[in-house]
């Protein structure tokens, strides 16, 4: 069967004819491309890929020699590239779209349970076979990623000595190494395919990121829309429930290592440096056109990101106890509040002012 | 908001082929058929969800606002009236009148289950079904209604298969087939898909009166990250689907096909580079007897194609387009697009697209003729 991303196409001119949008005088898409590329999305996903090799060498060498201070360094590992790993889950065309790469990374949200329940199939049955050099990656994605790490490494009641005792310890530990080994793998993939896609984006071929340059800065674009809305939804207002007594704390994003807010916060810086640039490269706001209706888009825009990050930085921990906490709970609220306000601007501010045509009925998978 | 108002004889008559009403003249002002549909308003301001009444010049008969965002509209066969789904996972459904588009009441899904967006009425009206998903059990039902008792709860029957979505009653309404999209989601997470790599669907005909299983099919192995999610009936029994692409592999894949009475899936063939403008995703079917089209508003095209020999027949350039439906008798397709174009599409011609706009709506996945 061929592949999608391999056919070259002749875009469809007439495709734009009842979009009712105007374009802004802005740098052509390959130029602006290029340059995200080069000061955005390779550098975030080049750290995720060193995120994830250094957090499998921690888990090998802590396996080798299971003590404290290993143990210290593998939970530091995960916490690394978990950072890595919010800083680049925006990034979904593509790559890290295709064969579930982006489940498998991070199996979140998952259905009730599974995480465990397989974790604890793999580990009570201590089969060999799935700890053997890239046998994870044909388990299921609930085993095979960053979210099971969590589970392994900071669940209720572990501590060292779940890795050291006994088979059960060692086979633990060597599991963690392999699912360690695997997301390493899957964030080499994700960061190669995109080195390998990009001189064919760049010269105006259909790419897994998008059929056209055009598409490709609309996806892209569509995807900070999408990671708003996971952030709000399903990051925030799903387990906080409609009131203290009714917060969800189960459903909280990496609630072991209690590193709920602190993902939200990376995310949010994301989704800034991909609207108002970073390392001196371009973000969506260049897009703006050059009037009053454009400045005042990128100031709303500047202040939505800056009231967002600042929430989530404010906000008091941990997640799961917050939520549920009358006097902590309103401060957790805000940073949805604020990421509401960041979702208005992406939304409904910029895609008329920077020619991105934001589909409706596209977006909802339904 | 800013609507060209119709005439009101005419959305009279636009469902005047079953209704006494018929006496009212069917053409006024050369028009034709009228069509439902979801939308969102478009514009700077906050965003409002609900049912509009539109004709095939994008002229808007009734707006009606509705507590949230809706997905299918299916008319009654007798009554002047519609029912309006909220989109999934979907907590009530409003029935509206036709006449001047005045909502009544949500009706709730029971706790336990969330409605799917589609569903159908009986042939004569009495019963109207909704796709749902029973959630503590994880598995697809179809919720039974009686339209001449206020929509009261009569029970359920299941799909026989998870996450369903679209459903066409088949056989004077004795077998109802149903899209088994395969994923299961859960109201705790909203749209999350929580089984992606498990996912089966399958595309079942099950028995109205007691829910047995009459048939099932699904897609062959190599198609089985595809989800079966919109049907469209035909005359001959035969009934349209449309898929999507749940877990992206990068092959290019047939995305519509047609299931026969006897059960069969067929899957139509068209040009590789027309399959990959589809994106993957088809979010509306629609036949006019003769014709199959498909839209994928992720890629902005519309596909037609001969409904009886599979053939592929060519591409309409829509952007965002979604709603799908039979333009009028003399067969043919009127879209909408989520930025407002109202586009007939015809299925000889399918390339050459001139639509009108609806300034201040979106119009949402699904656009229904009425009669």
């Amino acid at each position: 069967m061929r592949r999608r991303t391999v056919l070259t196409l002749a875009a469809g001119a007439a495709a734009t004819a009842l979009v009712p949008v105007a374009r802004a005088a802005a740098p052509s898409d390959t130029a602006f491309l290029d340059r995200l590329l080069r000061s955005h999305i390779q550098p975030r996903l080049d750290r995720l890929a060193a995120a994830a090799t250094d957090l499998a060498q921690r888990l090998e060498r802590f396996c080798a020699a299971p003590d404290a201070a290993g143990f210290e360094a593998a939970r530091a590992g995960y916490h690394g590239a978990m950072d890595a790993w919010a800083g680049a889950q925006h990034l979904r065309p593509g790559p890290l779209l295709l064969e579930m790469r982006g489940d498998r990374i991070a199996f979140w949200p998952e259905r009730r349970g599974i995480v465990a329940r397989q974790l604890a199939a793999v580990l009570a049955a201590r089969d060999p076979g799935v700890t053997e050099p890239g046998a994870v990656r044909k388990q299921s994605a609930a085993v095979q990623g960053l979210t099971a790490l969590e589970r392994l490494l900071f669940d209720d009641g572990v501590g060292l000595s779940a890795f050291t005792d006994g088979e059960a310890g060692r086979y633990r530990c060597a599991l963690a190494a392999a699912v360690g080994a695997n997301v390493a793998a899957l964030a080499g993939e994700v960061r190669d395919d995109w080195t390998a896609l990009t001189p064919r984006l760049l010269a105006g071929e259909a790419t897994s990121v998008g059929a056209t340059p055009r598409a490709a800065v609309e996806n892209l674009y569509a995807s900070l829309v999408t990671m708003a809305q996971i952030v709000a939804d399903q990051k925030l207002r799903f387990p906080l429930g409609d009131g203290p007594g009714d917060a969800r704390p189960t459903l909280a994003e990496a609630m072991r290592s209690g590193r709920t807010l602190r993902s939200i916060a990376l995310n949010l810086e994301a989704m800034s440096a991909m609207v108002l640039g970073e390392n001196g490269g371009p973000g969506y706001a260049v897009l703006l056109p050059d009037t009053a209706e454009g400045t005042a888009a990128r100031t709303a825009a500047v202040n939505a990101f800056a009231a967002a990050r600042a929430a989530a930085a404010a906000a008091p921990g941990p997640f799961a106890e917050a939520i549920a906490d009358p006097g902590r709970r309103p401060g957790v609220e805000a940073v949805l509040r604020a990421t509401r306000s960041v979702q208005t601007v992406l939304v409904q501010t910029f895609p008329p002012l920077i020619g991105v045509a934001l589909g409706f009925n596209e977006l909802d998978g339904d | 908001m800013n609507w060209t108002a119709i005439d009101r004889r005419r959305l009279l008559a636009g469902f005047g082929g079953v209704l006494a009403v018929t006496a009212l003249p069917r053409n006024v002002r050369g028009g034709g058929s009228l069509f439902l549909s979801a939308y969102a308003t478009a514009g700077s301001g906050a965003v409002t969800f609900g049912v509009a009444a539109l004709d095939a010049a994008g002229a808007v008969a009734f707006a009606t606002p509705l507590p949230g965002r809706a997905h299918a509209v299916v008319p009654h066969p007798v009554r002047g009236e519609a029912v309006v789904f909220g989109r999934r996972p979907g907590r009530w459904f409003v029935p509206v009148d036709l006449a001047d588009g005045e909502a009544a009441a949500p009706v709730a899904a029971p706790e336990d289950r969330r409605f799917a967006g589609h569903g159908a009425f009986s042939p004569d009206g009495r019963l109207l079904y909704a796709v749902e998903d029973d959630v503590p059990r994880e598995t697809g039902a179809i919720g039974v209604y009686d339209a001449a008792d206020g929509y009261r709860r009569l029970g359920a029957i299941p799909t026989h298969g998870v996450g369903p979505h679209d459903l066409v009653l088949l056989d004077g309404g004795r077998a109802a087939a149903v899209a088994n999209g395969g994923v299961l989601t859960h109201p705790d997470t909203g749209r999350v898909k929580l089984n992606l790599e498990e996912m089966e669907s399958s595309l079942t005909v099950v028995d109205t009166a007691d829910g047995r299983l009459l048939s099932e099919a699904r897609l062959p192995e190599e198609h089985a990250n595809l989800g079966i999610r919109h049907l469209a009936g035909r005359p001959d029994g035969s009934v349209v689907f449309g898929v999507q692409d749940e877990r992206p592999t990068g092959a290019i894949q047939p995305l519509v096909g047609l299931h026969s009475p006897g059960g069969d899936l067929r899957l139509f063939e068209a040009p590789e580079e027309e399959w990959l403008r589809f994106e993957g995703y088809i979010g509306s079917v629609a036949s006019d007897g003769p014709t199959v089209a498909g839209s994928s508003p992720r890629g902005g095209r519309i596909g037609v194609w001969d409904a009886d020999s599979g053939r592929w027949l060519g591409s309409a350039p829509l952007p965002d387009g979604c709603g799908l439906a039979v333009a009028g008798a003399g067969g043919g397709y009127l879209a909408t697009s989520g930025h407002g174009a109202v586009a007939p599409i015809s299925p000889h011609a399918p390339d050459r697209v001139s639509g009108h706009g609806a300034a201040g709506f979106r119009w949402d996945n699904h656009l229904t003729r009425l009669g």
